[in-house]
């Protein structure tokens, strides 16, 4: 339990005062009022941190897919493409870049999909154990796509930047 | 013996793909993924049935045999032709990738030989119908595929599909452009 000063104006107590029995009943009501405001507030940051978690768990959903996840034959996801997903995830997520865990798709050949949806279109990301590769669905924009980007995932290359935007 | 296979894959000859959820099908979305036209490590190929030598029903069963609830649900078909692959080639922005249906009769998880005749009602092959989308490139384990994920991504947006309690009632999603490529 940790303790906390709070200075109230006195003019603003003197106004509540005659609804309670004594200081210490203003206290408790003080009390109460402030951990229900407190508990609020947490809820509302509460979704904020459900939707890391449930981009964790399909990373980890992912990781656990055995050989011939789709009956027709597909290989089990190599760890280095994993950790490889886990990074850029916390790449974009500093970039304050939205991503819905319904928007990890894994290939058959052992990489993982992950469509950014933005104002103009899909940006369509495919990680794998040593490139970065993707292309965009863009409505009546040019659109570009790469072949595959050498990077450690640790930073988002310059040139996806400029296409995210950030 | 009955009729044999043809080895030639007629160009409005329809062609069915299981599709299993969620990784080839998004429910929430009632969308295709492209993945679900994507081939496994060191190989090219995605399997398909010919309708020209089996029916809807056979096509279920052969799906329900796959699936296994609740990671892999087999959801719906999805119907492609020739045609379908020939207009994309053309229309695709580069010329190193292709893919085409080609005869494969299959026997248990083996390819027979295409050089012996197969025939329907035949008692050494277990699929005869069986055919496969063959893209002119083998994917690596590990490796990015942005060409071939692109040209899956177009196929997704032209083949007709419809969920497997739907085909009876003919109720089929993106009708109107498969029916434009298959005139």
């Amino acid at each position: 339990m940790c303790t906390y000063t709070f200075k109230l104006d006195d003019k603003l107590v003197e106004r509540v005062r005659p609804a309670f029995r004594d200081d210490y009943a203003i206290n408790e009501w003080l009390q109460s009022q402030l951990e229900t405001f407190v508990r609020q507030f947490a809820e509302k940051l509460a979704p904020r941190k459900n939707k890391s978690n449930k981009l964790t768990d399909r990373i980890l959903e992912l990781s656990n897919l055995k050989e011939n996840w789709d009956g027709y034959g597909a290989v089990k996801m190599p760890t280095k493409v994993i950790s490889n997903c886990k990074a850029f995830v916390n790449a974009l997520t500093k970039y304050k870049i939205k991503i819905n865990a319904n928007d990890f798709s894994p290939t058959p050949y052992g990489t993982i999909v992950v469509d950014v949806n933005t104002p103009k279109g899909v940006i369509s990301f495919e990680i794998g154990t040593s490139q970065l590769g993707y292309f965009t669905e863009f409505e009546g924009s040019s659109n570009r796509h790469s072949d595959g980007i050498n990077t450690d995932f640790q930073e988002i290359p310059e040139e996806v930047k400029t296409i995210l935007n950030v | 013996m009955g009729e044999v296979i043809d080895k030639t894959i007629l160009s409005d000859e329809e062609c069915a793909r299981c599709i299993y959820s969620p990784f080839h099908y998004s429910e929430s979305k009632n969308k295709l993924k492209r993945e679900a036209f994507l081939p496994k490590a060191g190989d090219d190929c995605i399997s398909l049935l010919r309708l020209r030598y089996c029916n809807y029903d056979y096509c279920i069963n052969h799906g329900l045999k796959i699936s296994n609830p609740p990671d892999k649900i087999f959801c719906v078909i999805a119907v492609l032709t020739q045609n379908i692959l020939t207009a994309l080639n053309e229309n695709f922005d580069t010329d190193e990738l292709k893919a085409s249906i080609v005869y494969s009769p299959m026997n248990g998880n083996d390819y027979v030989d295409t050089k012996i005749p197969v025939y329907v009602d035949d008692a050494n092959v277990s699929t005869p119908m069986h055919a496969d989308i063959k893209y002119n490139k083998i994917v690596k384990i590990g490796e990015v595929q942005t060409q071939m994920r692109r040209y899956a991504s177009e196929l997704c947006k032209r083949v007709k599909y419809a969920k497997i309690s739907d085909i009876k009632n003919g109720v089929w999603y993106q009708k109107a452009e498969f029916d434009e490529n298959n005139k």
